[in-house]
């Protein structure tokens, strides 16, 4: 039950604002805001824009696929140290796709929530590269717990990120309603 | 429409936008951050990151929301690259007292700024943008338990100065 005070900061949220920002604020903001990109006035070529396109998709497309070569061979996942694992694995990776399932992850604004995907980014860097290295750990037992870790902290990030946009949309919902 | 304008790369929209906003981000800030001019800084950086930004808003929520959120994360950034001290609560702070408060948004202001930075932070988050216990024992990498006790710290010497303040009149 809220007290006297806490009543009373939720009914005069708006009497708050006490203090101004100095003057000078303004302009210091102004001086570094990035002016957009201007769009250019007339189209290219359409040759050259074909042309362009298809350059650079190949070349996407070329590394992407030389990439995944390389990391094919040097990844390893909880089954390939031991088959009893291939269970525990198994749950974890239905924990993420039921959690992306629900948020419709590829959907979700990556700038509205960008220290949540910052941390998830780290987290996936962090895994590749060991997954990478993993030939050098003789310790099995290391192995799995750093492994577990991984896909325990990923969980953690994800359920944050779907806890944060469930909020986001129930205080549009009551933003909505009260205009 | 300041936004739709703003996304054109009008100034005039991003300067009205700054005015109808600054001041309520101005003051979370000091109620964060306990320094009005660290907290002018935080306040320029959250508005450049917004305004530059401002493409990615996809009014999923209002922008003052949108807005609040940059202002919040741009302080809690700052927060964590020190560490905030949470002093242990004190028996006597606990006591719950039955006098009279001065509530008046000015006093209450100021006397919020004087807490113990820890307390403090969680103080604001907590009553005036409605986190709850579970998200600032994240966002500040505390327990729940902690920060549950510090808002009972906060509390309790923010009604000790406010019940002197009421008398003092």
């Amino acid at each position: 039950m809220k007290d006297e005070l806490e009543k009373f900061v939720a009914e005069n949220t708006g009497r708050f604002d006490i203090e101004t920002p100095r003057e000078s604020s303004w302009e210091a903001i102004r001086k570094g805001m990035t002016p957009p990109q201007e769009k250019p006035k007339r189209a290219f070529h359409f040759w050259k824009l074909a042309a362009s396109i298809l350059l650079l998709s190949t070349l996407t497309l070329s590394i992407l696929l030389f990439r995944q070569m390389k990391n094919a061979e040097g990844l390893a996942s909880l089954a390939d140290i031991s088959p009893e694992y291939v269970q525990l694995e198994k749950t974890y990776q239905q924990s993420i796709q039921e959690i992306t399932n629900r948020i419709e992850y590829k959907k979700v604004d990556k700038t509205e929530y960008a220290w949540l995907f910052e941390e998830l980014q780290v987290l996936e860097e962090l895994n590749e590269n060991f997954r990478k290295d993993i030939h050098k750990v003789r310790d099995k037992e290391r192995l799995v717990r750093i492994l577990v870790d991984h896909y325990e902290k990923k969980i953690k990030i994800l359920k944050r990120l779907e806890h944060e946009i469930k909020r986001d949309e129930q205080k549009k919902e009551s933003d909505d309603s009260r205009v | 429409m300041w936004v739709e304008q703003l996304k054109k790369g009008d100034e005039t929209a991003a300067y009205n936008l700054y005015q109808a906003y600054s001041s309520n981000m101005y003051n979370t800030l000091i109620r964060i951050t306990g320094d009005s001019d660290l907290s002018q800084d935080l306040l320029q950086e959250a508005f450049i990151k917004a305004f530059n930004a401002i493409d990615s808003y996809r009014q999923k929520s209002s922008f003052g929301s949108w807005l609040k959120r940059i202002v919040v994360n741009t302080a809690l950034e700052q927060i964590r690259r020190k560490k905030l001290d949470f002093t242990p609560i004190e028996e006597d702070v606990v006591q719950e007292i039955d006098e009279e408060l001065s509530l008046n948004p000015k006093v209450i202001h100021e006397h919020i700024k004087k807490l113990p930075e820890g307390c403090r932070t969680v103080l604001s988050l907590f009553l005036f943008e409605d986190f709850s216990h579970k998200e600032i024992a994240e966002k500040l990498n505390i327990s729940e338990s902690t920060s549950k006790t510090q808002y009972q710290r906060a509390k309790s010497l923010l009604r000790i100065k406010l019940s002197k303040a009421y008398y003092e009149r």
